[in-house]
C-alpha cells in the first residue's frame, strides 16, 4: 500500500517565501500573544501554591463549592474549575499557600467543608500538590536552562554531524516556530505551565530537530550526489522523497499523542495537549519553514562567495539572487533556474547512470549559460 | 557489526532471556504470587511504580539550619557557663551573641572588670577548641569575649544536622508502619520522603514536622513579681493585635523593656471544663538549663485519678546528671518544660531529681500524647524543619492512571501493528515483530535498573511506540525508492542499499530524541524524571530493534528463503 506516490514532485520550494512570511507571521503573533498575555500562566510548579484535585461522588454545583472555600480560615486567592477531561465529576482547585506553612492540609479542609453542605462521602480527595516558595524558584531556573541547553546542545551536534551551518539554522528556524507557536496555542487555551509542559516542550524540540535532521540528511546526500548548483532544487526534491516518511511518522506520532489525550486521563492531559500541538506545528515546520530558511542561508552564503570572487565579473557565476533581493511579481512564476534546474533532475531519474558516484557537477543534461 | 547472522541471533536471544527473567515477577505479582521456586536465585524485584501510580506521599522537608545553629550555641554557652562558674573563672555569664547567624556563629562571653580575660582565653582554647576567638570589646560591666565556631566545624555541623535529621525522621516513619518508605539526602539542607501508601497524610505530616525540641528553662520568678507582664501584653496587643500570641513578635516588641536576660514564652492550659486551651504568658529565663536531647525513652500512661494521659520520659546518663545538678540548686523554683517553644507545664522542683525520669502533664487527648511520646523517643530533631514540597496522590486516582495509561500504549500499539501490516505488508510485519520486542526490552530495563515507572513515563513509552516505527518506515521507504531506482534489483540488494542509507538518518535523528531525554534526566523532578527514564531507554531499545533486529530478520530470511523479490 502506498498513500504518497514515488515520483511525487510537489513544488514546495516555488512557494517558500510565502512560508518563510507566514512562518515569520505566525511567530510574530505567537510572540505578541505571550508578551501582551503576560507570559504563559505559571502553575504551582513554578509559581509555588497548593493543586487540589476533588472528585464529586454525587453532583455538585461549583459556585457552592467556591462557598464553601471562601469560608475557610487563611484562604488566599483561589479557582475552582471543573476538570474538562477524566471522569465527570472532578473539580481543580488551585490555592495559593497562605502562609510558609505547607503542613495545613488544605486538601482535607476543602473536602470536609464540602462535605459539611452536601453530605457524608459527598466528595473525595483524590490529589494535593503544594509546592512553596524556594521549590517554585529552583524548578523555574531548572526548567529554563534545560530549554537552553537543549537548544545550544541540538545546534552543536548538527554543526558537528553536518559540518555546515546551513542545516543548523534551519533547525533552529523550525524548532523556535514550533517552540513559540506550541507556547502560544497554551496560552491561548488558558492552559497552565508546569514541569510535564516542559518537558512536552523539550520532546517537541527533538522531535522537530529529529524531522529537520532527516530532511536534511537527504539534502545533503543528493547535494553530494549532484553538487549544489541548483540548490532550491535539490532541496525540494529531497523533501519530496523524504515527504512519505514524514507524514507516515508523523501519522503514528500523532496517533499516539492523540490516543495519551483521549484514554491517557486527567492528569497527563494538557502535557498529552502540548505533545499532540507540537507534533503537527513540527512537522509542518520541517518541511515548510526549515528549507526555505537552509536555502536563503545557503543562497545568500554563495552570493557572498561569488561576490568576493568575481569583483569585476558581469554575470554572476549563481543565479540563486534572484530568491532574495529582486523584487517578483505577485503571480509565483517559477524562475528559470528552478525550471531547468527540475527538468535535469526529472530527466536525470531515469536510468542508474544518472545516479551513479558522486559527480559534483550537475548531470549534464542543462543548457549552456545557465550556471 | 557482526556480520554473522548467528552471532546477531544468539545475542538477540541472550537480551530477550535476560528480559524474560527480569520482567517474570511483575508477571507473576499481576496474577498472584511470585512462586518460592523463583525466588532466591532469580530476580524478584517487579518493576517500580511511582507514586503517582501507586498512590502516596511525597514530601521534601527543609531543615531550619539557622534554627538548629541558635540552639546549639544555646546550649554550648550554657555548658561554658556552667564549666567555667566551676572552675572557679571570673565570668559573668556567656551567651549566644545576639546578632548570630550562619555567617557569624558566635557567642560571647562577659567577663566582669577587675578579671583577666587570659585566663578564659587559655581555658577555651585548651577545651573548647570548636570556638575561634574573635575580638576583645570592653563593656560597661567589664570585658566582652566573642568566639565564633570554626569554619570547617561548621559545615561539619550541618551535616551531621542533616544526617540526625534523615535519622530521626526514618525513626518516625518507622513508628508511624509506612510499608517501604524512601528517605534520602539532597543537597545541603534537605530531605526527601517518599511514603508509598499514605492515606492519612495530614497525620504524617504533624509527626515528621514536629521539631519536638524539648527544652528546660527556668522560671524568672522574681521578675514576674516585679513586672506585671499580662498587662503589658494586653497593652501591646491593644495598640498592635498582629502580636496575638506570638512570642518572638511580643518579644521583638517589648524588647528593652522586658527585664533583663528573660523572655516571654506561653504555657497552654486545658481547661477541662469548657475544654478549651488557655495561653497564660509566664517570664522564663533565657539560658536553657537542659536540652531535650537528653531523652532517650518515653511513653504514655494514664492518670488515676482524672483518667488523663500524660507522658513519661527518661534520660541518658549524662542528662540524669545535669538533671540532677540542676533540681539539686534551684529547689524551691519553677522548672519549665518548653515543648517547640511552648510551655508545656512549671512545675516546682521539691528536691533533687536523680533517677532521670520526669513526666509532661497537660493538655493531652490520647492521640496527642502518643504522638508526644512518638516523637520523644525518635529524639528531636536537630533543627526545626519545613515542608518545602509535598504530593498526595491517592490509590485510586493511582488506579486510574495506571489504567488509563495501559489502555492508551495498548491501543496506539494494535493501531500502529495494523497500520504496519496493511502499509508495508510482510516488512510490516517483520517491523511489529520488532515492535513488540521493543516493549519488552523497555519494561524488562526498568525493571532491572529499577528505575521508577510513571504516568508521564507510560506515555513515553506510548510516544516510543509511535517514534520507534520511524525507524522502520526510513528504511522501508528508502528500501521502496531503491527499487523504483532500479526495478530488476534483488531483493537482497535493495534492503541492503536501504539499511545503509537510512543508517545515518536514524541515528542522527535518534540521537536528538536522546538529547532532549537526558537533559530531562538531569533537570527534571519525580513524575517528569519518569518519564525522561522512558524515552531515554526507549530511544536506545528502539535503535536496536527497528534497525538492527528488522535487519536480522531479513537477512535471515534471505539467507533461508532466498527472496529474489521481497514483498514491499
Amino acid at each position: 500500500m502506498r498513500l504518497i506516490p514515488q515520483d511525487i514532485n510537489l513544488p514546495f520550494m516555488d512557494y517558500r517565501r510565502y512560508f518563510v512570511i507566514g512562518s515569520i507571521v505566525t511567530v510574530a503573533a505567537a510572540i505578541a500573544i505571550i508578551v501582551v498575555s503576560g507570559g504563559p500562566k505559571a502553575g504551582i510548579d513554578f509559581s509555588g501554591g497548593t493543586e487540589l484535585q476533588i472528585q464529586g461522588n454525587q453532583a455538585l454545583n461549583i459556585s457552592d463549592i467556591r462557598e464553601e472555600i471562601t469560608k475557610i480560615e487563611g484562604v488566599g486567592d483561589f479557582e475552582v474549575q471543573k476538570m474538562t477531561s477524566g471522569g465527570e465529576e472532578e473539580y481543580l482547585i488551585r490555592l495559593q499557600n497562605s502562609s510558609d506553612d505547607l503542613a495545613a492540609g488544605m486538601g482535607q479542609l476543602v473536602v470536609s467543608a464540602v462535605n459539611a453542605r452536601y453530605g457524608e462521602n459527598a466528595s473525595t480527595l483524590r490529589r494535593e500538590e503544594s509546592v512553596g516558595p524556594k521549590i517554585g524558584k529552583e524548578l523555574r531556573q531548572k526548567a529554563l536552562w534545560a530549554v537552553i541547553l537543549a537548544v545550544i546542545g541540538m545546534m552543536i551536534y548538527i554543526w558537528y554531524a553536518f559540518r555546515s551551518l546551513s542545516y543548523g539554522i534551519g533547525a533552529l528556524a523550525a524548532l523556535t516556530h514550533d517552540v513559540l507557536i506550541t507556547i502560544g496555542i497554551f496560552i491561548l487555551l488558558g492552559k497552565e505551565f508546569n514541569l510535564p509542559i516542559i518537558a512536552a516542550l523539550l520532546t517537541i524540540v527533538g522531535y522537530s530537530v529529529n524531522d529537520t535532521i532527516i530532511v536534511s540528511d537527504r539534502i545533503r546526500e543528493n547535494v553530494r550526489k549532484e553538487g549544489d548548483r541548483h540548490f532550491i532544487a535539490t532541496a525540494n526534491k529531497s523533501i519530496n522523497q523524504t515527504l512519505s516518511r514524514t507524514v507516515l511518522t508523523a501519522a503514528t506520532t500523532l496517533a499516539a499523542t492523540l490516543l495519551l489525550l483521549i484514554l491517557g486521563g486527567s492528569v497527563i492531559h494538557d502535557f498529552a495537549l502540548a505533545l499532540t500541538i507540537g507534533i503537527v506545528v513540527g512537522t509542518y515546520s520541517s518541511i515548510y519553514v526549515a528549507s526555505p530558511y537552509v536555502i536563503m542561508w545557503n543562497s545568500w552564503m554563495k552570493n557572498r562567495a561569488a561576490m568576493a570572487r568575481s569583483a569585476g565579473h558581469t554575470n554572476a557565476p549563481y543565479k540563486s539572487q534572484p530568491a532574495k533581493s529582486a523584487p517578483r511579481p505577485n503571480v509565483p512564476v517559477p524562475s528559470e533556474t528552478h525550471g531547468k534546474a527540475v527538468d535535469s533532475v526529472q530527466t536525470g531519474k531515469v536510468g542508474p547512470s544518472g545516479n551513479k558516484g558522486k559527480k559534483k557537477k550537475g548531470s549534464g543534461k542543462k543548457k549552456s549559460g545557465r550556471r | 557489526m557482526f556480520k554473522d547472522i548467528k552471532i546477531r541471533g544468539a545475542v538477540l536471544g541472550i537480551l530477550l532471556a535476560i528480559s524474560v527473567i527480569y520482567l517474570a515477577p511483575s508477571v507473576f505479582s499481576l496474577v498472584g504470587e511470585i512462586p518460592d521456586w523463583w525466588k532466591g536465585a532469580l530476580p524478584s524485584d517487579s518493576v517500580k511504580l511511582g507514586l503517582d501510580l501507586r498512590g502516596g506521599m511525597y514530601v521534601v522537608l527543609e531543615v531550619d539550619m539557622e534554627e538548629g545553629l541558635k540552639a546549639e550555641l544555646d546550649q554550648s554557652a550554657a555548658l561554658i557557663e556552667s564549666q567555667l562558674k566551676k572552675n572557679d573563672m571570673p565570668i559573668i555569664k556567656a551567651m549566644t551573641a545576639p546578632e548570630a547567624t550562619m555567617d557569624n556563629p558566635a557567642i560571647v562571653i562577659l567577663v566582669p572588670k577587675d578579671a583577666d580575660p587570659k585566663v578564659i582565653q587559655n581555658f577555651i582554647e585548651e577545651k573548647y577548641w570548636k570556638f575561634a576567638f574573635l575580638e576583645e570589646t570592653p563593656v560597661e560591666q567589664g570585658v566582652e569575649l566573642t568566639y565564633r565556631v570554626r569554619q570547617e566545624l561548621l559545615v561539619q555541623m550541618k551535616e551531621n544536622w542533616l544526617r540526625q535529621s534523615v535519622e530521626t525522621i526514618r525513626r518516625r516513619i518507622d513508628s508511624l508502619g509506612v510499608r517501604e518508605p524512601t528517605i534520602q539526602e539532597q543537597g545541603e539542607d534537605r530531605v526527601v520522603l517518599q511514603l508509598p501508601g499514605v492515606d492519612d497524610p495530614g497525620h504524617v505530616k504533624k509527626i515528621i514536622g514536629k521539631t519536638a525540641r524539648l527544652d528546660f528553662m527556668l522560671v524568672a520568678q522574681d521578675a514576674m513579681k516585679t513586672y506585671p507582664v499580662a498587662t503589658k501584653i494586653a497593652d501591646l496587643r491593644k495598640e498592635n493585635p498582629a502580636v496575638g500570641y506570638d512570642p518572638a513578635a511580643i518579644n521583638e516588641a517589648l524588647g528593652d523593656e522586658l527585664p533583663e536576660g528573660t523572655e516571654v514564652f506561653f504555657v497552654s492550659r486545658l481547661d477541662r471544663a469548657t475544654g478549651r486551651i488557655d495561653k497564660e504568658p509566664i517570664l522564663l529565663k533565657k539560658r536553657i538549663e537542659m536540652a531535650g536531647s537528653s531523652v532517650n525513652d518515653a511513653g504514655v500512661r494514664f492518670d488515676p485519678q482524672f483518667n488523663e494521659p500524660y507522658v513519661w520520659f527518661s534520660l541518658s546518663d549524662e542528662g540524669a546528671r545535669t538533671f540532677a545538678e540542676l533540681t539539686e540548686a534551684n529547689i524551691g523554683r519553677q522548672l519549665a518544660i518548653v515543648l517547640d517553644g511552648g510551655v508545656m507545664s512549671a512545675p516546682v522542683i521539691k528536691s533533687k531529681i536523680g533517677g532521670g525520669q520526669g513526666i509532661i502533664e497537660g493538655r493531652f487527648t490520647e492521640e496527642d500524647a502518643r504522638d508526644l511520646a512518638l516523637v520523644l523517643r525518635s529524639g528531636a530533631l536537630p533543627a526545626p524543619v519545613n515542608i518545602a514540597e509535598e504530593r498526595t496522590v491517592g490509590a485510586s486516582l493511582g488506579d486510574d492512571s495506571i489504567r488509563a495509561g495501559l489502555t492508551a500504549i495498548a491501543v496506539a500499539g494494535i493501531a500502529v501493528f495494523v497500520f504496519m501490516i496493511v502499509y508495508y505488508g510482510v516488512a510490516g510485519l517483520i517491523a511489529d515483530i520488532a515492535l513488540a520486542l521493543n516493549m519488552i526490552f523497555i519494561f524488562a530495563a526498568l525493571s532491572v535498573l529499577q528505575a521508577t515507572l510513571t504516568l508521564p513515563g507510560l506515555a513515553g513509552i506510548a510516544l516510543t511506540i509511535g517514534m520507534a516505527v520511524d525507524a522502520n518506515v526510513i528504511s522501508f521507504e528508502r528500501i521502496r525508492e531503491e527499487r523504483a531506482r532500479d526495478p530488476g534489483i534483488s531483493a537482497k540488494t535493495a534492503i541492503a542499499n536501504g539499511y545503509n542509507h537510512s543508517k545515518s538518518a536514524i541515528f542522527d535523528a535518534n540521537i536528538t530524541t536522546m538529547f532532549s531525554a537526558l537533559i530531562l534526566l538531569q533537570f527534571g523532578t519525580g513524575p517528569v524524571k519518569g518519564f525522561a527514564v522512558t524515552l531515554s531507554i526507549g530511544v536506545i531499545s528502539s535503535v536496536y530493534t527497528a534497525y538492527f533486529v528488522t535487519r536480522l530478520i531479513f537477512d535471515y530470511m534471505l539467507d533461508r528463503y532466498k527472496f529474489s523479490r521481497a514483498d514491499f
